[in-house]
């Protein structure tokens, strides 16, 4: 099973390489705050102003 | 039923908006009110459509503003302690918000910098409802926090949380990456591991061992670093903590694997090690989240006191920092404001109410010359201050100070796990040195091996993953239930609690007055009402909610008069009515008595009854009449009563071991530490979390009688674990004394028992979650 | 603008570039429909071979893989790049970082869909799954993956928005990953312009490509899928997503497990016993992580259920986590040894490969482009009705489509295997299994033509709903800069030098990829890696020339080239195959599924003269039979002059030919031509055939499996 010479330092690389990601995450502060970006992603356009129709029928 | 634009409560009186176009908004409340019209006057009325389509994720209180301005936040010194400087050199402070409720919340906040100039952002944390707004030069905190406030968000500035949440950042970032490199190692070496296992040939089978070597080095390096220091400083001061026996089991295996490799052997204990480590770390990092976001209450010190105050200056009186008050400073304190600090009043009299440090609430008269301490509340009118005695030297600091020196000097308490660590750990190296010892005739490296993987194998790995979680599932089960758990000891204190110390103001009672036998000949709630709706005193609020209860119409009242501590006197449809001590008179003439009481909680009874069915010994220790207390105690069956106990003798009294102290948080504050577990029911939340164990938002019995189960289930789970890992252990202990070990039966068994440890954690507490059905 | 500029405290303006989006959701539609018509097409010539109306570029054997080709890489590509392309800019609140690598990365992409189509139905083909595509255009393919790749991550540098959300960390995943499998995977030695042979061989050809063939669908099919859910779901019912902290273990835990689930796709074959029980047991462990999503996508529904029945792109995504679900539990199980047994080369497996694609792509596709074409072209949708037809057929035919699968699957498998007490087959010749379930083949064809259908009512509805819209002003949006200060909120001072080690760190993690890949592949090409077994000999001339017929005409995609160790296959076929016999095989051709028998042992079974009519019409040998007629190897002439080139690359490659076989290999294939047309001119064929591909074909399929053959047995590996 010669192609193994191939694959596994692939898969470590692949490994190391996501591994490193992680720990820059971490390090940048990607996961101090785990709560809010769920709410901002859905933020993200501008909205127009309230429109009027809404207001009587609450 | 129309519900209010701004905070969907439901609007009983609708005030409208004017009339933009054709339409008109309905709100509860000018609060709310006052907050459309700002953000329409700055064309943010999107708010509304994002709220609307959004949904809100908590219950939103109407608007309440205070008039504070706020400007005590650019005093120098308070930036000091409050503001820190981040990297761009800009100054930046955390704001901890009330009402943040939905994701307009979110969106209006962040958009901060648009509509108050001198901020450059603004980021908002939702889940702990704190903003850190970074200002520019031109900026003022003051702005912010007056913007805030008006749009509803009344601002906490917090203390200079720079160290203290840097550091917590910092350590959360470290276990997060040795999390990380112990989960992606342990992996990785398990599919090398498991092909080896699966039969690898010759030529791959030693690049796979060499593999798993160097992918657990930075496993048993960084990410178990953790155990080996804790190891070492429980070891130096002479303790036997669960760490000990985990880092020497890991030390054996590494060198043992190390040592097999470098003989080309290929045996090594790598795989099942590495993913105990990860999973140590695991069940720990939940352990300390759970338990962080109970601590970071505590930072929130700002409810018992105000924090700005009017002191008198050379040109009238401006606004400080309460903290900032020295001795002699003159100060102002309005109506329903809480003294900062001890002093003497000057000038004005009104009604202090002390329930904080004397746990009745009957308020006192107060007027010139009379003696104040910080903490206690203003009922009436204004009243001219000078400070005698500032911050710790004040009685409420004295109270706190000691119960923090009691708190440090609290001993640990030498917690279940680490008795069985201690037996634990020298069974283990016993049977490991007799293992080596039978072995030896065979020949030195058979021994050894044996003997180390004796104690490789023997890592009482099931039992360190499992009581964390335990707790961590306890704790997380008490804080979806608004109970406030410190550590996690106090499960184990609390299942082993005998005697009940019961508070009675607040804790049994209602803690407020109620209205009990009011005999009248003539009709008289509509007078009650008309005269005592204005009243602030206790006693006139019952009356009120009596009358009310009657369904009681306002009527006309003139030359209406209080006069404190005598009570309130008013002409309505001409004649003359007077309400005080018990007694309605008419024109002078008695017409109808009533008295005042502080009612039983209707659960009290049949909870305290449940106490006693649990085998508790209960009794009440109060500082209230002797007659009173007894009669409470007759009503709700407890056994014995003391009565009249000043906070000095109530700890004495309570200082035996397995004491459980209920009480209001405040004044209770030495006996609550004193008590082997202290309960705060009610009172300030944080200087009950400082000087209780247990802090109660719900008020009332009821989450105590569910702490208490929860306490004695999560403790017997504890055990079952104990038992469980135990028999493991002991298994594989036999496994190596019959020579039958190996990575591959180590890889089995290891894992196994941490499965069954989890899966009998997850069903042990599933049966907690129906308690809170019941 | 560098990001860590002092702060003025004015937002800057910025607009999305949606015209790239929008390019890409047309080209997903165009090509979408291409993908499913030919599938349908494929489908229905399983169940009557007439439908190639017998024109050589129609036949199954090329058009399959341009199906699977135009249903992965352009339907799906498209699709995801045009999901990406919208949702990373509005996560990261910047435009791309370029408009011209944008248009760069949408025409060539547009142009490898082209080439793919002008290659594949001509014959030009490397003859590995899912990877057929010749070698200039994987290089293309890598090019224009590098283009998208710099596109990307330099707007995550440009970002204005802090936080990179989890559906920016799947698509890097994909990013990453893709582009290793693929290069990896397309290792090929070029011949000629239009023919290359793959690096490795055999066994070992076959564990890369199938690493590959897995990765490419976990990473190409479902990773950005994953993405683009958790981008689109939670916009599209506007509530938060149910756990952001299960998505991040989510994440992680799926890129570490996926990697190593490739082998389960060679069970029972000639892999090593251990590589076989690893790919099971890793893929077994791959259903926790897509069940973490699938709760996850599904959860985030909770308080709004009332959007799936009225907002189509709702009730689109939501079936479509259900079918992922499905499609990810079925998958496990499939590669539990013992199912797998069953299930390998049956029909089953395209009845769980559609579940998946169908199911899972097919679907959230369309709920992503109902959610996305109102919003790009500023209109109302055309018509909710039209819609929810095109759900329920599109359902219907799915269900189908499954169904008959999972019948002919398990038919196909409880025959094949079924034998008496004596040991002898009951159903020995293979043709009854076949006739048996053609009628399901008819049912998966009318469920293939309904989800076509459904395809072209979404396309109708989007046409009248784009016609529709009024032109759309540029809108504006705003965000802030991103300030350094909030990189780490309490950084230390020296954040520039932390930029050093990590190009540092990535550069040298390139260099030992690079490096060591440089360094093994040459000694992986010397011989001393490659087990020999004395009695296997290279192909002979003609033979490689009839393989690379083979090839060309796709027979691996009906016939399996692979003898399992197992009582009934090595009765009905013969010797169970060894590793040694694929040694010289430059691509392995093992195939993945048996429509028709295996040919592991065709080798001298059948006269030249029964090959010979059975190629003119399969009917005339075996009744009933769905084979195409390859009428045209009768009278087309594959030059010899090419040999002597496919031989020296062959021996680049490992293989023993001698330079003096090389320079006499014309002269060698013409006479070896020469004997099977004289055998085949006395049973009366004409002689002018010698020439013909047919001739070279029929040496090809009579060589198959006689060296190992001679070999004395080993007793066959008992079926676990």
């Amino acid at each position: 099973m010669e192609i193994l010479i191939i694959l596994m330092p692939l898969a470590l690389g692949m490994g190391a390489l996501f591994v490193f990601l992680f720990l820059w995450a971490v390090k940048r502060g990607q996961y101090d705050d785990v709560e809010t970006p769920k709410y901002r992603m859905l933020l993200d356009e501008t909205i127009g102003p309230m429109d009027p129709k809404k207001g009587k029928e609450i | 039923m129309l519900k209010c634009a701004h905070c969907d409560e439901q609007a009983l009186r609708p005030i409208y908006s004017a009339a933009d176009g054709e339409y008109q908004f309905p709100f509860c409340c000018h609060g709310c009110l006052t907050v459309f019209e700002l953000l329409k006057e700055k064309s943010l009325t999107s708010y509304y459509k994002i709220k609307n389509a959004s949904g809100t994720f908590k219950r939103r209180s109407p608007v309440t503003t205070s008039s504070e301005t706020f400007n005590f936040l650019d005093d120098e010194r308070f930036e000091a302690t409050h503001s820190y400087l981040n990297y761009e050199g800009q100054r930046t402070m955390d704001f901890y918000l009330e009402g943040i409720h939905c994701l307009a919340c979110l969106w209006l906040i962040e958009k901060l910098p648009e509509y108050v100039e001198g901020v450059a952002s603004a980021k908002l944390d939702i889940e702990k409802s704190v903003v850190s707004v970074v200002i520019a030069h031109t900026g003022k905190f003051s702005r912010v926090a007056q913007e805030l406030n008006q749009l509803g968000y009344r601002p906490h500035a917090l203390a200079n949380s720079n160290q203290a949440k840097d550091l917590r950042i910092q350590e959360e970032k470290k276990y997060l990456k040795r999390l990380g490199i112990a989960g992606a190692a342990a992996g990785n070496i398990m599919i090398y591991s498991f092909s080896l296992y699966a039969g690898a040939d010759k030529s791959v089978a030693s690049l796979f061992n060499a593999l798993t070597v160097i992918l657990a080095i930075p496993v048993f390096t960084y990410s178990a670093w953790p155990f080996y220091q804790s190891a070492i400083t429980s070891i130096r001061n002479k303790t036997l903590s669960i760490d000990i026996p985990i880092a020497l089991s890991l030390l054996m295996g590494f060198i043992m694997g190390g040592w097999n490799l470098w003989h080309g052997q290929e045996e090594n204990y790598f795989d099942s090690l590495t993913t105990l480590v990860f999973l140590l770390l695991l069940s720990r990092y939940f352990l300390k989240k759970i338990q962080d976001k109970g601590l970071s209450l505590t930072d929130l010190h700002f409810f018992y006191r105000n924090e700005s105050v009017q002191r008198q200056s050379t040109n009238g009186f401006e606004e400080v920092y309460s903290d900032f008050l020295n001795q002699g400073d003159i100060i102002k304190v309005h109506r329903e404001e809480f003294i900062p600090a001890d002093g003497i009043v000057l000038a004005g009299s009104s009604l202090m109410n002390n329930s904080l440090l004397t746990g009745e609430s009957i308020p006192v008269k107060v007027d010139v010359g009379a003696q104040v301490f910080s903490g206690t509340q203003n009922l009436g009118d204004e009243l001219i201050i000078q400070i005698t005695k500032v911050a710790h030297e004040t009685r409420l600091g004295k109270i706190l100070k000691n119960v923090e020196q009691g708190w440090a000097l609290r001993s640990r308490t030498v917690d279940l796990t680490s008795t069985v660590a201690k037996y634990f750990t020298l069974c283990v190296v016993l049977m490991s040195l007799l293992l080596f010892a039978i072995l030896l005739p065979e020949g030195m490296e058979i021994a050894l091996t044996r003997a180390m993987t004796l104690l490789i194998v023997t890592c009482p790995c099931a039992l360190a993953i499992s009581v964390p979680l335990t707790f961590h599932r306890s704790l997380s089960q008490a804080s979806k239930h608004g109970i406030f758990i410190k550590s996690d000891e106090v499960f184990e204190k609390l299942a082993k609690v005998k005697e009940i110390f019961l508070d009675k103001t607040g804790t049994i009672t209602l803690g407020r007055l109620q209205v009990i036998n009011l005999n009248s000949q003539v009709p008289v709630n509509n007078i009650i009402y008309s005269l005592e709706k204005k009243s602030r005193h206790p006693v006139g609020r019952a009356l009120v909610e009596f009358a009310l209860e009657q369904s009681a119409k306002p009527l006309e009242v003139t030359e209406y008069l209080e006069i404190p501590g005598l009570g309130v006197q008013g002409i309505i449809n001409g004649k003359l009515y007077h309400i005080s001590r018990g007694e309605i008179r008419e024109n002078g003439k008695v017409i109808a008595t009533f008295q005042v009481q502080d009612v039983l909680r209707y659960d009290s009874k049949t909870i305290i009854s449940h106490f006693k069915k649990l085998g508790h010994k209960v009794s009440i220790i109060s500082g209230d009449r002797r007659e009173v207390v007894e009669q409470v105690a007759r009503e709700t069956g407890i056994d014995n009563s003391y009565a009249e106990i000043s906070p000095e003798e109530k700890v004495k009294i309570i200082k035996t071991n397995d004491s459980l102290m209920v009480g209001d948080g405040a004044n209770d504050a030495m006996a609550l530490e004193a008590a082997s577990v202290g309960i705060a029911v009610s009172g300030a939340m944080d200087i009950s979390l400082r000087a209780a164990d247990v802090y109660l938002t719900t008020p009332g019995l009821v989450s105590v009688e569910k702490i208490l189960i929860l306490s004695r289930e999560t403790m017997q789970v504890v055990k079952r674990n104990l038992i469980l890992s135990l028999c493991y252990n002991s298994l594989s202990v036999v496994f190596v004394f019959m020579g039958m070990i190996s990575p591959l039966v180590a890889a089995i068994i290891m894992p196994a028992s941490s499965l069954t440890v989890l899966i009998s954690t997850l069903l042990g507490t599933k049966k907690m979650r129906s308690l809170w059905k019941s | 603008m560098s990001s860590n500029q002092m702060r003025t405290g004015k937002p800057e303006t910025f607009t999305y570039d949606d015209e790239i989006v929008k390019k890409f959701v047309i080209a997903t539609l165009l090509w979408g429909a291409v993908a499913l018509l030919l599938g349908v097409t494929i489908a229905f010539q399983l169940a009557e071979w007439r439908f190639n109306f017998e024109i050589p570029w129609l036949t199954f054997g090329r058009l399959r893989p341009l199906h699977t080709n135009a249903a992965i890489f352009a339907f799906c590509g498209n699709a995801i790049f045009a999901g990406i392309y919208y949702s990373h800019q509005r996560l990261l609140k910047s435009r791309l970082f370029s408009d011209v690598l944008s248009k760069v990365h949408f025409w060539g992409w547009q142009l490898i869909i082209v080439s793919a189509a002008l290659t594949l139905p001509f014959g030009i083909t490397t003859g590995k799954e899912y990877a057929e595509l010749e070698w200039p255009i994987d290089i293309l393919i890598t090019v224009i993956w590098v283009v998208f790749a710099v596109n990307f991550f330099g707007t995550i540098i440009r970002r204005r928005e802090r936080h990179i959300y989890v559906a920016i960390w799947f698509y890097i995943a994909t990013i990453i990953t893709v582009a290793v499998l693929h290069i990896v995977n397309s290792l090929e030695f070029p011949v000629s312009f239009t023919k290359s042979y793959s690096l490795y061989a055999g066994v070992q050809d076959a564990l890369v490509q199938w690493w590959y063939g897995h990765n490419a669908v976990a990473f190409f099919l479902t990773t950005p899928f994953l993405g683009l859910m958790y981008y689109f779901i939670p916009k599209a019912v506007n509530r938060p997503v149910y756990s952001y902290r299960l998505s991040i273990i989510h994440f992680w835990s799926l890129v570490f497990i996926y990697i190593w689930a490739g082998p389960h796709h060679l069970l029972y074959t000639t892999l090593p016993e251990w590589a076989q029980t690893l790919g099971m047991v890793f893929s077994v462990m791959l259903w926790m992580p897509s069940w973490g999503g699938m709760i996850n996508g599904l959860m985030t529904l909770r308080g709004v259920w009332n959007k799936v029945r009225t907002e189509p792109s709702v009730r689109f995504m939501a079936t479509a986590v259900t079918f992922y679900g499905m499609a990810t539990f079925e998958g496990p199980l499939l590669s539990i040894k013992s199912v797998n047994a069953i299930a390998h080369f049956t029909d089953w497996i395209p009845g769980h490969v559609h579940s998946g694609t169908i199911g899972w792509n097919y679907m959230l596709i369309s709920g992503i482009l109902f959610y996305l074409v109102p919003k790009l072209w500023n209109t109302e949708l055309y018509s909710k009705k039209l819609a929810h037809q095109q759900f329920w057929l599109a359902t219907f035919g799915l269900v189908l489509y499954i169904v008959s699968m999972w019948v002919a699957g398990i038919t196909q498998s409880l025959m094949w295997r079924a034998m008496d007490d004596a040991g002898r087959l009951i159903y020995p010749n293979f043709i009854e299994t076949v006739i048996k379930i053609v009628p399901m083949y008819w049912v998966r064809a009318i469920g293939g033509t309904s989800v076509l259908i459904s395809f072209i009512i979404m396309m109708y509805n989007f046409y009248r709903t784009i016609k529709q819209a009024s032109v759309k002003e540029e809108t504006i949006y705003e965000a802030y800069a991103l300030d350094a200060s909030s990189i780490e909120a309490h950084a230390s001072a020296h954040r520039k030098l932390e930029g050093v080690p990590m190009i540092f760190s990535v550069l040298s993690l390139i260099a030992i990829l690079v490096g060591s890949g440089i360094e093994i592949i040459p000694s992986l090409l010397a011989d001393k890696y490659i087990v020999k077994v004395s009695a296997i000999k290279p192909y002979t001339p003609l033979e490689l020339h009839g393989r690379d017929i083979y090839i060309k005409e796709g027979c691996y995609t009906c016939h399996s080239q692979t003898v399992r160790p197992m009582a009934h296959e090595v009765v009905r076929y013969g010797k169970a195959s060894n590793a040694a016999e694929f040694v010289y095989d430059h691509p392995f051709q093992w195939g993945s599924k048996r429509t028709g028998p295996d040919l592991a042992r065709a080798g001298g079974k059948y006269p030249h003269m029964w090959h010979y009519k059975h190629f003119w019409d399969p009917r005339e040998m075996t009744a009933g039979s769905i084979m195409p007629r390859y009428h045209w190897l009768f009278d087309q002439k594959l030059p010899y002059t090419g040999i002597p080139a496919k031989m020296r690359v062959m021996q680049k490659l490992g293989v023993p030919y001698t330079d003096q076989q090389i320079a006499s290999s014309i002269d060698d294939a013409k006479a070896q031509a020469k004997t099977i047309a004289d055998e085949l001119a006395q049973s009366g064929v004409p002689a002018k055939l010698a020439e013909m591909e047919i001739v070279s074909l029929i040496a090809y399929i009579q060589r198959l499996g006689i060296d190992y053959g001679s070999v004395p047995d080993e007793p066959a590996q008992e079926e676990k």
